[in-house]
């Protein structure tokens, strides 16, 4: 059961992310340059700045150790407002000047670049240096549901994005940026407080599943309107 | 938004301008415990401070995980040098509602600084600790 639950933590965090980008771009070329892009913008925006700052600049920081302590709520409050602002604004960025002109099928790679390498990076690799035997199977089954919800939700958030750059409706935005900070907030805050990991999850999965069946929907109406038009 | 920052720079003002000690604890001797902590640590006497651990926070940590983590830090930073400032505050367990007393110590070494986050229960045994 813990080999299952490894190699299924494994492909989901690796494997999905992988095969998603190779289908995406054998099917056309340009699929490959949003999908790049995804992935520089997580390792731009987070990576080299955000979690930078985080886990190495502020720790050293007395009157941030303090903050942390005395409100822990409102520092997890800013942790995800700053992953939302970081994130969205870094996709914004990209979008924009990276991308002249863009479909909702490369918004969507873009998403998937994006989630992709979050999941390589963050679970993947640990998965790979660690010994499944040392990690229970429940863990593992969470760590890979929890990267598939992720990686769906960077999909809905590039759709907003991609609404705000390409169709100019700059609301959008700051709905990804709320949206973002939302998911963030909630799914930290029950975990401090020691909710169940797997109502968390559900609750996580929940918002991954409206976030795709707004992605379908708008992909329905787009390609409605591809058909009408030709 | 303005109003937003503006309240966070107050809070962190606020935070940071005096010692919090939570009730139960004495300032001197959480003070105390925490400099002697940390002169043990860099006397290289890991185990007399895994010993201070609480019994739930042993089975979390081993005494060998704290000896990688301390001695790839000291690499880092070079000999010890004195302690630069010693800050009290206190947190509660969002689980338990245990309220703890949290001292962080910098301490200053020739190649860089130390930061220590220590925490105690009422019986000033470590119930977190985190070295930056």
């Amino acid at each position: 059961m813990n080999t299952i639950a490894y190699l299924f933590a494994l492909f989901i965090s690796i494997g999905l992310p992988v095969l998603v980008s190779i289908i995406f771009t054998a099917r056309s070329r340009v699929y490959f340059k949003p999908v790049l892009l995804g992935v520089l913008t997580f390792l731009i925006f987070q990576v080299f700045t955000r979690v930078y700052l985080i886990q190495e600049i502020l720790p050293t920081q007395v009157w941030y150790i303090v903050f942390t302590f005395q409100y822990p709520l409102l520092y997890v409050f800013l942790l995800s407002l700053t992953a939302g602002l970081f994130e969205e604004c870094g996709r914004a960025i990209m979008m924009k000047y990276f991308m002249k002109k863009a479909t909702l099928n490369q918004a969507i790679a873009f998403g998937i670049g994006h989630g992709g390498i979050e999941a390589i990076l963050f679970v993947g690799i640990a998965l790979i240096m660690t010994n499944p035997n040392f990690v229970d199977t429940q863990t593992l089954f969470m760590s890979g549901l929890e990267r598939l919800s992720a990686m769906i939700l960077h999909i809905g958030f590039s759709v907003l994005v991609y609404q705000a750059v390409y169709q100019k409706k700059r609301f959008f935005v700051l709905l990804a940026i709320g949206a973002h900070t939302l998911v963030n907030f909630v799914s930290v805050t029950l975990m401090m407080n020691g909710v169940d990991m797997w109502i968390v999850e559900v609750i996580l999965g929940l918002m991954a599943v409206f976030a795709l069946v707004i992605v379908i929907i708008k992909w329905r109406n787009e390609n409605e309107t591809l058909n009408s038009n030709h | 938004m303005k109003r937003l920052i503006l309240i966070i720079s107050i809070l962190l003002l606020v935070a940071c301008s005096s010692n919090k000690i939570p009730e139960g604890f004495d300032e001197n001797e959480l003070n105390d415990k925490a400099e002697s902590i940390v002169m043990l640590l860099n006397d290289e006497n890991y185990s007399d401070v895994y010993d201070m651990f609480r019994e739930d926070i042993k089975l979390l940590v081993t005494l060998e995980q704290i000896e990688q983590v301390l001695t790839t830090k000291y690499e880092q930073v070079g000999e010890f040098e004195k302690i630069n400032q010693i800050v009290i505050t206190d947190t509660k367990d969002p689980n338990t509602s245990e309220i703890f007393a949290v001292v962080i110590v910098v301490s200053e070494h020739s190649d860089g600084n130390a930061t220590y986050t220590l925490s105690f229960d009422e019986d000033l045994e470590i119930v977190g600790f985190y070295i930056k």
